[in-house]
């Protein structure tokens, strides 16, 4: 599995080399430094350019706390000689959940701690539900609202962590997915004038224009939506934007993404809690179902789906699956979310049977209708009753 | 004629360009053009180099193009690094230095303009 893992990412890496250089492009090893606003050093040499384009991308982040050294990251969790025996993870973003899901597959003891209430933040808040249940019934213990204040290294070799709320020991690694910052460090930016903002993240525009006039960024370390396909469809935007005379803004509307998490997510377009924020007046489909797959078997499987509407429009503003293969629905979803297709457009596509994903064009009746006018009269009669 | 040698002479459009071009290969001058920008640290650094090597040889034509200015020029010569230093000898291209590299330049000077001024003279 090692080797080929390693095989693989070699192949990435000469697939991408070859694709520049049959582009034309001029590869220079090194590491860099932006001298001024036209100069790059490399090694000690110098060259010049009209533009200059940052795309560095992150670096897994870690705080700094007693036996930090003891931990491993996200890189290393992916080179480990052998099979944990009992693992911690700290950190409730997709990569802890990910990782979480690995080892759990691999019969690790996991133990996933998380500073805040629920993991994911900023996903669609019953998804984020669905999601921790999903897993804790897998097996993975959660320890939610515990901050990681210490590890320490025993005689026999394990370690234990010790969190505001107590210490837990016995466990054969600790990993850290704690995100992931910007990669800016030593590049010479702030000498230049590029603004970061405090997390070290490229400031740009719109257009992905540094504060600098000839220096743009694109991708993660402008912390905008940090996914591999967006840091394309930013690099696209840019390349018109300077040499097709054509200024190109990067198009955020239904960006799909996915968790790889047992079970995964798949999701595109604005969650519940951002629609309704947005257009006011929603309508919520959700299903919460055993798909044949396991009713069949008897696994205890079970998928999650939601389907926000416009109400006022009946445009699909997103739509949120957790359940097997939802990272594969949801790239054909996409397409629908994109196309800014409505809810009846969906209703009238006929379902592919025996799927899970068939459920997402047989949710007829909303289960809840969110009314912004509701909120505003629910106030007014506050108000009434407390002048009375 | 007599205040354009030994001068580097910018050239603002093509008219201006293609009119030098002629003239120089009218009247038999190898023509030396410093393809050039705003933004190019190197370039600024060696101009003034290649202004006093066009006093040094008055007998062939100096010119300098601004890449973002004069874009038809630069794509017809496949320039694309700055700065480049492009020899033409009866209309054709017949040498060119990449880089802000002195020697290189004043070397090919001699070799492309020594030999003409020696053709003059026989």
């Amino acid at each position: 599995l090692m080797t080929n893992k390693n095989l693989e990412l070699q192949r990435l890496v000469g697939v991408q080399t070859n694709m520049l250089k049959n582009s034309g492009v001029t590869i220079i090893e090194g590491r860099g430094k932006v001298v001024d606003p036209h100069t790059v050093s490399v090694d000690g040499k110098l060259y010049t350019a009209k533009n200059i384009l940052i795309a560095v991308g992150g670096r897994p982040s870690m705080p700094d706390i007693p036996g930090i050294e003891h931990v491993i990251d996200s890189d290393a969790a992916l080179d480990l000689p052998s099979r944990p025996e009992k693992i911690a993870i700290v950190g409730g973003g997709y990569i802890a959940l990910e990782f979480a899901g690995i080892f759990n597959g691999l019969k690790s003891g996991v133990h996933v701690f998380i500073r805040q209430k629920k993991v994911l933040r900023g996903f669609d808040e019953e998804v984020r539900d669905f999601v921790a249940d999903q897993m804790s019934l897998r097996g993975i213990t959660f320890h939610t609202e515990e901050t990681p204040q210490a590890v320490m290294k025993s005689d026999d070799g394990l370690l234990t962590l010790t969190t505001n709320k107590g210490s837990i020991n016995g466990f054969s690694h600790v990993m850290f997915a704690t995100g992931r910052k910007p990669n800016t460090k030593n590049l010479g930016l702030e000498e230049v004038g590029v603004k970061m903002d405090k997390h070290g993240a490229i400031v740009v525009d719109e257009f992905s224009r540094t504060s600098v006039d000839s220096i743009w960024a694109v991708g993660d370390v402008t912390n905008r939506v940090n996914l591999t396909p967006v840091a394309l469809m930013e690099g696209g935007a840019l390349a018109r934007t300077i040499f097709g005379n054509e200024p190109t803004k990067p198009d955020y509307s239904a960006v799909p993404s996915a968790v790889f998490s047992q079970p995964p997510i798949g999701q595109v377009g604005l969650t519940e809690e951002k629609a309704i924020e947005k257009y006011g007046d929603v309508d919520v489909y959700t299903s919460n179902f055993r798909p044949l797959r396991a009713t069949l078997s008897g696994l205890p499987d079970r998928v999650y789906m939601k389907v926000i509407v416009c109400a006022n429009t009946n445009k699909v503003l997103g739509v949120h699956v957790c359940g097997e293969d939802a990272p594969e629905i949801i790239q054909g979803i996409a397409i629908a979310v994109k196309a800014g297709l409505m809810k009846q457009n969906f209703d009238a596509t006929i379902g592919v049977h025996p799927t899970t994903a068939e459920e997402l064009v047989t949710m007829r009746s909303p289960t809840r209708k969110v009314r912004r006018d509701a909120v505003d009269e629910a106030k007014m009669k506050d108000e009434a009753t407390s002048q009375k | 004629m007599a205040a354009e040698e030994g001068v580097v002479i910018a050239c603002h459009n093509k008219d201006e360009f293609d009119a030098q071009m002629t003239k120089a290969k009218e009247a038999g001058k190898v023509v030396i053009i410093d393809f050039t920008a705003s933004w190019c640290g190197p370039c600024r650094f060696i101009a003034p180099v290649f202004a006093e090597y066009a006093k040094k040889f008055p007998g062939a034509v100096f010119l300098k193009v601004d890449v973002d200015e004069l874009k038809e020029v630069a794509e017809k010569y496949n320039v694309e690094a700055m700065p480049t230093f492009l020899f033409i000898k009866d209309g054709a291209e017949a040498d060119k230095v990449v880089g802000a590299r002195k020697d290189d330049l004043q070397n090919t000077i001699v070799k492309h303009v020594g030999a003409t001024a020696a053709s003059a003279s026989a």
